[in-house]
């Protein structure tokens, strides 16, 4: 069964807070053709297109129906995933598997500065009756996630600080901004207790795409991530029935995709970090600290640790769990940009997370040649 | 390739509002009716496929999650497709993906609408045209297809009393269905007599705004011979996109015409040469199709060539695509017509075609039904899916 599928193809669109001379359609254009290019495809070669929306961050009811086209849709395949962008990724697994497809695009796209204010869109996550009249949103429950850490296991200061400029140094790098960009230290204000702006995700706007294509599809000339390995999962949507210090969807992901392996196989970890906090508790989930000992993950060198600096810096809404999953896949391709690990890596690891304090985690491991399995 | 097979389908019966549940009570409500039907229980269930079309709907973004609970996706892959009006059949195939995958053996695709909840549903649509140009015609679903039907009646001769006589059937056979929404019977004076919406579209023309759920259960072949009941077999899938420009659906440069459902035949062909249907005339016994307006069936009846182009008014005028008539039955639930909770009418027109292919269709049963054929239309006409489903694995012949 594995590899399920390999990965030939990748495309994003440069960072930018704030995407002001292209359409959504512009950008979705770019990536799907840049990714096509990369495959050495064409659009003619896709039997399938596997699109990702979130519809209110952008205010279109339907917004795969914009997009279809400059992804290349019309007169294809197309199935849209709206629950998050990894799913997409998923389920182009999926359809290669079931022997329904042989080379599939996938795409998404975050686009969070067309809404007045992205918190906006993301308080009508909120169910209606009890946590919409509160307020409540993602900063709001990764800070309940937060204390209740800190709560717990204490908090490492030390350890937050240097997690944030590691990210901010990485970030700078891999989108070519100049040092300072992002200034981490003067966000002190506190949004949700305990987490500042510094410590949670800042919004960008990005598209990108994958080609995925059957194992035996894959061609001399293409480079290759093969994938070895693939699970995703939810919880609950009631934070309260959970344990907010641990992240159970994601151990579940995990045991899917990693059959038996353990993290420290692999070379690369390319994370969704909710925030700070978050991230220690993401990595306790996933066998890269001990439970309450998070925070060693700042100075984890093996397996690398976001090398593209994650999302912290630079999350771009829908398809920020998307970008973790490409951001790895480009890892075992030698594709990474200045984010690329050196020696390649044989194997990483996609992680992915969506909602309210990490409800959901799909996770992608990537090998670099067919029999990395 | 593995086969799947639909094990079970529960619907809660269709209304105009709930005010009784909440949204995860309802979608709860029509998986736990699937779960029975199957003799299966929640903690069987190896997948959950989340079937929601546009948050705004509900008004609840990312409304999946919310409902994570209601369906016991706890600890288990979850995903939720959204192709719009489409979203019920795309949802369905993507649960014969898992199964099919090898991955899963016991898949639950589940969902629920309340398209009446809101105060405008055809207001929320009009912002799924894109910002600067098609929405501020106004367009909304209605204008949307009275274009079409427009289009259709002037290249093929309809008549609007041709379209009448869609909803005259339709609503006979949703009388006989408990679960619709619209089940008094009308005539064609009934028709004719209700005020115009957007011509040639009257009100007696277009489908109701429902609330109600609906699952399926999906599984393997080697689950469903354990399970011992009655299934139906997924035999052929397709799907196929437009344009969302209608304005690139006519002239000669045109991929698809307006008028016609170009590429739901498409997605149908892709169903039948993997069903191995080589003449749905002769070998489809029953068709549950996404037809939302009454001018909306003519054309899909074309599009899944039980009528050559142009010729299916005349034909039903005649007789045909009704219960008891000799052919394939044309929507003998009533259809969408007669009710459309939008995040699940594809999901039942599936559901529907397995009741009849396993003969629990109740009073409207179709004769020996064995092979059926189910299809969804989502966007401006613009993401089609298409599934034959058959009660056994031999050759369709």
């Amino acid at each position: 069964m594995f590899p399920s599928a390999a990965v030939v193809g990748a495309f994003s669109s440069p960072y930018a807070a704030r995407v002001e001379d292209r359409s959504l359609e512009e950008m979705v254009f770019a990536v799907t053709k840049g990714a096509l290019a990369d495959a050495g495809l064409t659009i003619a070669d896709i039997d399938a297109v596997i699109l990702s929306t979130h519809d209110q961050a952008t205010g279109r009811v339907i917004e795969s129906m914009v997009t279809n086209g400059p992804s290349g849709g019309v007169d294809r395949d197309v199935t849209t995933l709206a629950s998050s962008s990894e799913h997409a990724l998923c389920y182009a697994n999926l359809r290669i598997l079931a022997g329904q497809s042989r080379r599939v695009l996938v795409v998404g796209w975050g686009k969070p500065s067309e809404a007045v204010d992205p918190s906006h869109p993301d308080r009508l996550t909120a169910e209606p009756f009890f946590l919409r009249p509160l307020g409540f949103r993602s900063s709001v429950a990764a800070g309940l996630q937060a204390s209740a850490y800190a709560s717990r296991y204490g908090l490492d200061e030390g350890a937050l600080a240097a997690l944030r400029t590691s990210r901010a140094r990485a970030s700078e790098r891999m989108h070519g901004l100049p040092d300072g960009h992002f200034d981490t230290e003067s966000d002190t204000d506190v949004v949700a207790w305990p987490l500042t702006e510094a410590d949670l995700p800042r919004s960008c706007d990005m598209a990108a795409a994958m080609v995925l294509v059957h194992p035996d599809e894959v061609t001399s000339d293409q480079t290759a991530a093969w994938i070895t390995g693939l699970g995703w999962a939810t919880d609950g949507y009631e934070i309260a029935d959970r344990d907010l210090c641990d992240l159970d969807s994601l151990r579940v992901a995990m045991k899917m995709a990693l059959r038996g392996r353990s993290i420290e196989d692999f070379d690369v970890v390319e994370m969704t970090e909710l925030s700070t906090v978050g991230s220690f508790i993401a990595a306790e989930a996933m066998g890269l600290a001990s439970v309450g000992a998070g925070a060693s993950v700042v100075s984890r060198t093996t397996p690398a640790v976001n090398p593209s600096g994650g999302n912290l810096l630079a999350n771009p809404g829908n398809v920020a769990g998307f970008m973790r999953l490409l951001q790895a896949a480009q890892q075992v391709r030698g594709k990474a940009g200045a984010a690329q690990v050196e020696p390649m890596p044989r194997s990483s690891v996609g992680v992915a997370t969506h909602g309210f304090a990490g409800q959901g985690n799909a996770v992608l491991t990537f090998g670099a040649s067919r029999n990395e399995v | 390739m593995r086969n799947v097979a639909i094990a079970g389908f529960g619907q809660s019966h269709f209304v105009k509002s709930r005010t009784d549940v909440t949204f995860p009570e309802l979608v709860r409500e029509g998986a736990t009716l699937a779960l029975d039907d199957a003799g299966i229980t929640m903690a069987d269930v190896q997948a959950v496929v989340f079937s929601m079309a546009p948050d705004a709907l509900i008004g609840v973004g990312h409304g999946e999650r919310w409902c994570v609970e209601a369906v016991g996706a706890q600890g288990k892959p979850f995903m939720r497709i959204n192709t719009g009006g489409a979203t019920g059949l795309t949802a369905v195939q993507a649960g014969y993906m898992h199964v099919a995958s090898g991955l899963f053996d016991v898949v639950l695709v589940a969902g629920a609408d309340r398209v009446s909840e809101q105060l405008s549903a055809q207001s929320m649509l009009n912002k799924m045209w894109d910002t600067g140009y098609e929405r501020l015609y106004p367009l909304n679903t209605i204008t949307m297809l009275a274009l079409s039907a427009q289009r259709y009646n002037d290249k093929y001769g309809a008549t609007e009393e041709d379209m009448a006589l869609v909803t005259v059937k339709n609503r006979r056979h949703a009388s006989l269905n408990p679960y619709a929404h619209l089940r008094t019977p009308v005539t064609v004076d009934d028709v004719m007599a209700t005020r115009m919406i957007s011509w040639p579209l009257k009100l007696a023309d277009l489908c109701p705004s429902s609330t109600g759920a609906a699952s399926v259960v999906l599984v393997s072949e080697e689950y469903a011979k354990k399970l011992n009941t009655r299934v139906a077999w997924v035999r052929g899938i397709g799907q196929c996109a437009e344009t969302i420009w209608m304005g690139d659906r006519v002239g000669p440069a045109a991929l698809q015409d307006h008028a016609d459902a170009d590429s739901l035949a498409t997605a149908m062909q892709r169903s039948y040469d993997q069903a191995g249907v080589t003449n749905p005339r002769e070998q489809i016994d029953v068709a549950e199709i996404y037809a939302p307006f009454s001018s909306v069936e003519l054309h899909v009846i074309e599009a899944a060539q039980l009528s050559p182009l142009g010729e299916s008014f005349t034909r039903m005028a005649a007789g045909e695509f009704a219960l008891g008539s000799e052919g394939t039955v044309v929507n003998p639930s009533g259809g969408t017509l007669c009710t459309n909770p939008i995040a699940v009418t594809g999901l039942v027109r599936a559901g529907e075609v397995y009741l009849q292919v396993t003969g629990h269709a109740g009073d409207r049963q179709v004769q020996d039904a064995s092979v059926g054929l189910a299809s969804s239309i989502g966007g401006d006409h613009q993401f089609y899916a298409s599934m034959v489903l058959a009660n056994h694995l031999e050759e369709i012949s």
